[in-house]
């Protein structure tokens, strides 16, 4: 009950509330600004909560996460330009209503459905994560090793439109993740003579470099720069009545969407932007009226944004259980977690307990208030899509520059940034996904360290590596993915 | 230049890299070579296989206009504001930076050429060296 109390005032401090509240407003600004993604706004961010307790940082990058999930819809309704990937289904409908002017009420729709999935997520990492961590409590080296193993290749199979270069990009992530000296031996690899490179790279540094670069660069790529894009004025507006009719009518796609975002969440590798897309098939699927997607049909926004805010909570629950990143933004989270000294895994809970309940609490609290700003300042937000594109650009750069420098006040890492950025930017132009490298780089020193420690106990056997059922479960799915994306990189791809 | 001869390029390089690397690595000790020999090997046998794929594959045609003169630009002088940065100060180089960048790229409003930069450094002091105090380089300032 003490314990219960703590966490609670922890969280609702005025502190903990103006961080949440605050984290979330940059977070759907961030979401809202077509080119930034909630992955980069969260490694941006680290370096500045890097000051705060290991609590608060955390209630900042929950509430910078689930807002730019959210955030990235106002600019798929009002422009039909997703301000993150996981609003690519939300413009389907949301654009045609807001043309038939009915942007308010798709706004609404939005943050009804954002709120409804983030709730759903909530609540499932609070009632899943506790036991599940119980239980890979006792996982081994050897069932590490295969999860991390079936992590891997299922971003592989699902990211990339080209399964050989899903892989080419993991194995880029695992060299990078063995430079430096070995976890068991001390020896060192690929230092290159350089002293700096000894204690290997910080998985944050490379986040950093390999999410706001690219990015930046990109935006400048193309198409106009020097001007915003101009929002048009909302016309009708829609009372909390008609919403909450809606809602009251519709409110098992609501649901659903919510349950199959958390579900994908929870498997690592797919992200928000595949749970937007499954959740628009099956909002269409289950409707009365599937001939009317994609007219303007306020269902078809709910079945891609509950779907896309589901993933947040659901996403965070093989994080805090076990240590391992599902998509872009856990992966940053997990460097986040490392520099505050906290490993993130199943011992998170019986260590630093405080902690994992106000994360998970102050997400709960954070939909709150991101319904509350998205309700009353969704056209607000929108404005962020007037800034030009040349301010933004460089602004990331600096950005990015100063928070990696914060870190360990250290130039040579701010050089190491800047280069992961340019090589990530190459990769880009050359159809390379790079979500399987920076998945690689955090799991390939966990899968290494794991089987050799398997190794060690077992003196050598490697038939420990196939003993018991969770090995079997994690090895037989790892076989099904790669399977499965080699079928379908086969069947699509070959001429 | 088409992705399939991009591709070609890169599984070339990636060949010669992991091969080169794989031999670095075989001289590392028994347990802390393994793991590395392990990757170098699939990155192997994948430059191979995009490298055959780059024939095989059915690649569809698409078009990007990309502006190069943009993207040289904002590298060769985010390049120089690094190097500078440490030796002129970092809240001297950051305002100079921005405003040159938007400047070469034509950005037009005089007064937000002016101000942002001016106002962005503002907020980056307030922000790492007010609040999170980062010792930032001062340069000339300190």
């Amino acid at each position: 009950m003490v314990f219960i109390l703590n966490v609670i005032s922890e969280i609702f401090s005025i502190y903990g509330i103006l961080l949440v509240a605050l984290s979330v407003a940059g977070g759907i600004a961030i979401g809202a600004m077509p080119g930034l993604s909630a992955t980069m706004g969260v490694a941006l961010l680290i370096p500045i909560t890097f000051s705060m307790t290991p609590a608060h940082g955390l209630m900042a990058l929950g509430g910078i996460y689930i807002g730019a999930i959210y955030g990235g819809s106002i600019p798929a309704i009002l422009l039909r330009i997703p301000g993150t990937p996981a609003s690519i289904a939300t413009t389907l409908d949301g654009f045609p209503m807001a043309q038939n002017g009915e942007a308010d009420k798709a706004l609404k729709i939005s943050i009804f459905s954002s709120f409804s999935g983030g709730i759903i997520s909530a609540l499932a990492l609070l009632l899943i994560a506790p036991p599940l961590a119980k239980i890979a409590l006792a996982f081994g080296p050897a069932e590490y090793f295969w999860v991390t193993l079936f992590g891997l290749s299922i971003i592989v199979a699902l990211s990339s439109n080209n399964l050989i270069k899903g892989f080419i990009s993991a194995v880029i992530g695992l060299f990078i993740g063995i430079i430096g000296m070995d976890p068991l031996t001390g020896f060192s690899r690929f230092d290159f003579g350089n002293i700096n490179l000894l204690s290997g790279i910080s998985p944050i540094i490379l986040l950093i470099g390999l999410y706001s670069i690219p990015q930046a660069l990109e935006m400048l790529e193309s198409g106009e720069i020097n001007k915003g894009s101009s929002v048009a004025k909302l016309q009708k507006f829609a009372s909390f009545k008609e919403i909450w009719k809606e809602f009251c009518q519709f409110w098992p796609a609501y649901l659903r969407s919510g349950i199959i975002g958390t579900i994908i969440g929870i498997v690592p590798g797919a992200g928000a932007n595949i749970a937007s897309y499954v959740g628009y098939n099956e909002a269409k699927r289950w409707s009365k009226h599937p001939e009317k997607f994609g007219t303007g049909i306020s269902e078809g926004i709910t079945g891609s944004e509950a779907a896309n805010n589901g993933v947040t909570g659901g996403s965070l629950i093989p994080l805090l259980t076990l240590g391992i990143p599902g998509n872009g933004v856990t992966a940053v989270l997990i460097g986040g977690l490392l520099i505050q000294g906290l490993r993130p895994g199943p011992m998170l809970f019986s260590q630093n307990a405080d902690i994992v309940y106000i994360f998970m609490g102050s997400i709960l609290f954070g939909n709150f208030i991101m319904f509350f700003l998205g309700y009353y300042g969704a056209s607000i937000f929108a404005n962020v899509v007037k800034i030009p594109k040349i301010i933004v650009a460089p602004t990331v750069i600096v950005l990015s520059m100063v928070g990696t420098y914060a870190i360990n006040n250290s130039l040579f890492e701010v050089g190491v940034m800047l280069i992961v950025g340019l090589i990530g930017y190459v990769m880009r132009n050359l159809n390379i996904d790079s979500a399987p490298a920076v998945l690689a780089l955090i799991l390939g020193p966990m899968a290494e360290s794991n089987v050799r420690r398997a190794l060690l106990i077992s003196s050598g056997n490697i038939g420990i590596l196939f003993t018991g059922l969770i090995n079997w479960v994690f090895l037989i799915a790892t076989v099904a993915s790669l399977v499965f994306g080699f079928r379908t990189f086969i069947r699509e791809r070959i001429k | 230049m088409s992705m399939a001869v991009k591709d070609r390029i890169t599984s070339i390089v990636l060949f010669i890299l992991s091969i080169t690397s794989y031999f670095i690595a075989k001289n590392y000790p028994k347990g802390a070579g393994a793991f590395p020999k392990v990757i170098f090997i699939v990155a192997i046998i994948l430059s191979c296989a995009l490298f055959i794929s780059s024939f095989l594959l059915d690649y569809k045609i698409e078009k990007k206009n990309i502006k190069f003169f943009r993207i040289f630009c904002i590298v060769i002088f985010s390049i120089i504001y690094f190097i500078l940065f440490p030796l002129v100060g970092f809240f001297i180089a950051t305002p100079i930076y921005l405003f040159v960048v938007m400047f070469i790229l034509k950005y037009k409003k005089v007064y937000v050429l002016i101000f942002y930069p001016l106002c962005f450094t503002l907020f980056l002091y307030l922000v790492f060296k007010v609040f999170l105090r980062v010792p930032l380089p001062m340069g000339i300032l300190g």
